[in-house]
């Protein structure tokens, strides 16, 4: 049979899912141990429906404009993976991710990154969502200093996944990195053994 | 919009640039080919033979797909998306390795058939293109190889040159062969695939792959075009169309021929005589090709200038009869040759029939001289003994190849042995009824024919005691002759017949049968007297069981009365004691009722002193119940061995009135065992039958 060279995190979980299964259920629990800690202070770090201003705080009607803030989907949004993505445009893959997947979540997280969008006001033309259409000038300056600071971590500025890896100080990723670095050593010392079957 | 999240374990992953890269690079590479295929030459000529080669593709890798099927379905194999599987393997197997498919299906369906699995077969067939590589053999003798192999012939593995010793063939079972040609050829398929004559064998792949697909193309536009007959409907329409133009070339051409034929003007004006034949001639030349047309289609076609119905019926029935006449006279030939046949075949069978009866005779020729056939008769002549008779029987049939009869023979042989073996476990030693019966008659038979020749006397009577000879060694062989009475009574006359046969030639082997049978009947005598005997020792056994029952009964009768007598006693002792207590004078009670009691005692132990008296005691020395430590006296034998002083052995003559014999015996102190007893009374019963009873003995009456 021709020598098998695993390239990349999708043929490794793939070759460990098929040849290895309890490797490849090994890596998942440690991984799932490392990143756990970080979602569970992200979690920590989203503020109550009371904390947040008043004009995102839920209400009875929606003008299906822009989401309002409920600090329970926000922190169910505050997840983790431990499954292999799909390529980003550069073609890059992750073994595991934490993710801040609510709409009101990722506003929290991230806005003000940039800074305050252009004004433009409700009158201006075009469809762009880059440009701010409020009323008055410095809505979005007022709603991102309303929000608080941003807290720089290694993998990117945020009020709450962000702030917890920052928080966290590496431990999950060295952790992470250990898992996989193990999981892939295991799998070759195994395949250099004899050859692999599948498993059934 | 992106969601913000935090990756960990990022890689880069160049498996879908790769795979892009790589169809782009087949992609480029199959219209390079199929642009240089087309490019030949873009002559019409050049694409119909690639229409043709690429039709024949599709038929010969749909057949070998087919195929594959089929074996998947005779295997049992196909279930699920077996085949599909199975397919796909192939054309996987055909872009990685870059061998064509049309090998790698029957090597595939070759392993399959030896194998009886997909997964051993897809395992073999990687093994086999590793060797394959290695080896520089082609792909379809590898497999057949590893077929072999698998099916236990090592030995086609060697002439591969995979490196393995004969020794190592030999010893190794398959699985640890496969193991090292696995090891042996580890990535040379991948490794040769790779190699420049890899990638062009893979362009030819990719080349007869496009080649299948335009033959399927045009095998579905050929179809679409028959309409709802489908690829029969397109075929049919092509044969008729074929013929159409056939039909209108050949029209054209007369069509030419007939307008070239017709005279100008300018033929008219300078030789019209010779125009107008000209045009006469090639008008009948068309019209007799014409009507050749017409016979070639046996009268199917009607041209413009042809021949009428009429004309043509006749022509049909002249064709039918034609036939007719020619299938009758093949017909005659072939019953001609049929019987021919027949006749060979008779004449063979006749001849056959011949030599073998030539040969049968010659046969029974030959056993006049064959010394073991002359042997064996003689044998057979000289022993009456069944046993003996059948083997020698089956000898001789075997000697004359007669294998039915010597089968028989062995099977009687057979039943006897199985009946004198059962005989013997019924305790029957000697020669059985129907043997003897048998051997009997045999000798009678004998002594009469020899009785009834023209022998001289002596001659006669030497025939007489071979005979005799043989009637005793039959016996002799069988278990001698049991006790007369053992037989029947037709076998007993046929002894008395044969002793007084034998009485009458009293010599030499006649006067031995005379003592065999002399023997048997003495034997049956004594059989008699031992048989009476045996009756009068039961009878008497008998007599004196019943007399020693009779005294053991009288014995515990008294220990009965003995016990009860003494517990009224007793009883009654009691009753006086208790009678005293209660009255006054307690004391003269007292005194009187023990003067009672040892009256009664005194009276009970002299009437059980008087009844045991009269029994006679059979134990001495035991106990007797309820007496207090009493036993039973014995019987005192001073002197065993001589006459018995304590018994009367003579008759009790006071009792003559009996017819029984009655013995006395003394009462006293007997003294001596049970044993003791029971031997005198044996003794005195054995005097008794000695000497017989009052009306058996002798002198007694």
């Amino acid at each position: 049979m021709p020598a098998v060279e695993l390239r990349g995190n999708t043929d490794l979980r793939k070759a460990l899912r098929s040849f290895t299964p309890d490797l490849e259920k090994a890596l998942r629990k440690e991984l799932g141990a490392a990143l756990r800690p970080v979602v569970k202070q992200a979690r920590g770090f989203a503020p109550g429906n009371a904390e947040i201003m008043r004009g995102w705080q839920a209400r009875s009607f929606s003008e299906a404009r822009f989401p309002f803030y409920d600090a329970a989907i926000v922190k169910s949004g505050i997840t983790y993976s431990t499954s292999v993505g799909k390529p980003n445009k550069n073609g890059f893959t992750s073994m595991a991710r934490i993710i801040n997947k609510s709409a009101a979540g990722s506003i929290y997280e991230i806005a003000g990154r940039i800074g305050p969008q252009p004004w433009v006001g409700p009158k201006a033309g075009g469809t762009s969502h880059k440009v701010s259409r409020s009323n008055w000038k410095g809505a979005g300056e007022q709603f991102i200093e309303n929000l608080g600071p941003l807290t720089s971590s290694l993998k990117g500025r945020g009020r709450l996944i962000f702030k917890a890896w920052a928080a966290n100080r590496g431990v999950a990723e060295g952790a992470a990195m250990r898992a996989i670095d193990t999981a892939t050593k295991d799998f070759n010392a195994r395949a250099a053994k004899g050859p692999l079957s599948k498993a059934a | 919009m992106a969601l913000p999240e935090i990756n960990i374990g990022s890689k880069f992953d160049a498996k879908g640039f790769k795979q892009a890269e790589t169809a782009t690079q087949k992609l480029t590479k199959n219209v390079k080919s199929l642009a240089g295929a087309f490019g030949i030459a873009f002559g019409a000529r050049a694409i119909v033979q690639f229409g043709k080669d690429s039709l024949k593709a599709f038929v010969a890798d749909d057949n070998a797909a087919r195929s594959l099927g089929i074996t998947l379905k005779n295997l049992g194999l196909e279930y699920g998306t077996t085949a599909t599987g199975v397919n796909n393997f192939i054309s996987n197997l055909e872009k990685q390795t870059g061998v064509l498919d049309d090998e790698l299906r029957p090597a595939m369906d070759r392993l399959l058939r030896a194998t009886g699995s997909v997964y051993k077969a897809q395992k073999l067939l990687n093994l086999a293109l590793d060797i394959s590589a290695g080896t520089g053999k082609d792909l379809t003798t590898v497999t057949q190889g590893l077929q072999k192999a698998y099916l236990g012939n090592n030995a086609s593995l060697g002439r591969l040159g995979v490196g393995l010793s004969k020794a190592e063939l030999t010893a190794s079972s398959f699985e640890q062969i496969q193991t090292r040609l696995t090891t042996l050829f580890a990535g040379q398929a991948s490794s040769a695939a790779d190699s420049y004559a890899g990638q062009m064998n893979k362009l030819t792949v990719a080349t007869n792959n496009a080649k299948e697909a335009i033959g399927l193309g045009l095998i579905t536009a050929l179809t679409e075009a028959g309409g709802a007959n489908g690829f029969a409907g397109a075929t049919s329409e092509v044969e008729k169309f074929g013929g159409v133009i056939r039909d209108l070339i050949v029209d054209l051409g007369r069509l030419f021929k007939f307008f070239a034929a017709v005279p100008t003007i300018f033929e008219l004006a300078t030789d019209p005589v010779a125009a107008i034949k000209n045009y006469n001639r090639v008008y009948d030349q068309l019209e007799a090709l014409k009507k050749k047309d017409v016979l070639a289609s046996n009268g199917s076609y009607v041209g413009s200038t042809g021949f009428g119905r009429n004309e043509q019926n006749k022509m049909a029935a002249a064709a039918e009869a034609k036939k007719l006449a020619a299938d009758k006279k093949v017909a005659a030939l072939q019953l001609a040759a049929q019987k021919k046949s027949a006749a060979a075949i008779l004449a063979a069978q006749k001849k056959a029939e011949a030599a073998q009866k030539n040969s049968d005779q010659t046969k029974l020729a030959s056993y006049q001289f064959d010394l073991k056939q002359i042997t064996i008769a003689a044998a057979l002549k000289n022993t009456y003994d069944q046993d003996t008779k059948l083997r020698l029987l089956a000898m001789q049939a075997i000697e004359k190849d007669q294998g039915q009869a010597a089968l028989d023979y062995l099977k009687q042989l057979g039943i006897l042995q199985s009946a004198v073996q059962t005989d013997k476990l019924k305790g029957i030693e000697g020669i059985s009824n129907a043997s003897l019966h048998a051997i009997n008659m045999e000798l009678l038979a004998e002594l009469q024919s020899i009785e009834a020749s023209k022998m001289s006397e002596k001659a006669k009577d030497e025939a007489k005691m071979a005979a005799y000879a043989k009637y005793n060694d039959a016996i002799t062989k069988q278990g001698e002759l049991m006790s007369l009475g053992y037989y029947d009574e037709r076998t007993q006359v046929e002894l008395t017949y044969i002793a007084k046969r034998a009485a009458l030639d009293n010599y030499g082997s006649a006067q031995a049968t005379l003592t065999k049978i002399a023997l048997s009947a003495d034997m049956a005598a004594i059989d008699e007297v031992s048989l009476a005997q045996a009756l009068a020792d039961e009878s008497r056994t008998n007599s004196m069981i019943a007399y020693i029952a009779l005294i053991d009964e009288a014995k515990y009768a008294a220990f009965d009365l003995a016990a009860a007598t003494a517990a009224a006693a007793s009883e009654q002792a009691y009753a006086i004691t208790a009678l005293a207590q209660a009255n006054a004078d307690a004391q003269a009670l007292a005194d009187a009722a023990n003067a009672a009691s040892i009256i009664a005692a005194a009276e009970a132990a002299a009437a059980a002193a008087a009844i045991i008296a009269a029994i006679p005691p059979v134990v001495p020395g035991a106990d007797i119940p309820g007496t207090g430590g009493a036993t039973i006296p014995g019987i005192d034998v001073p002197d065993y061995g001589g006459a018995l002083s304590g018994i009367n052995l003579n008759p009790n003559r006071a009792n003559d009135a009996y017819s029984a014999p009655v013995i006395n015996i003394n009462s006293g102190p007997l003294l001596g065992s049970e044993e003791t007893i029971a031997a005198a009374v044996q003794l005195a019963l054995q005097s008794l039958n000695r000497q017989g009873s009052n009306t058996s003995y002798a002198g007694a009456i």
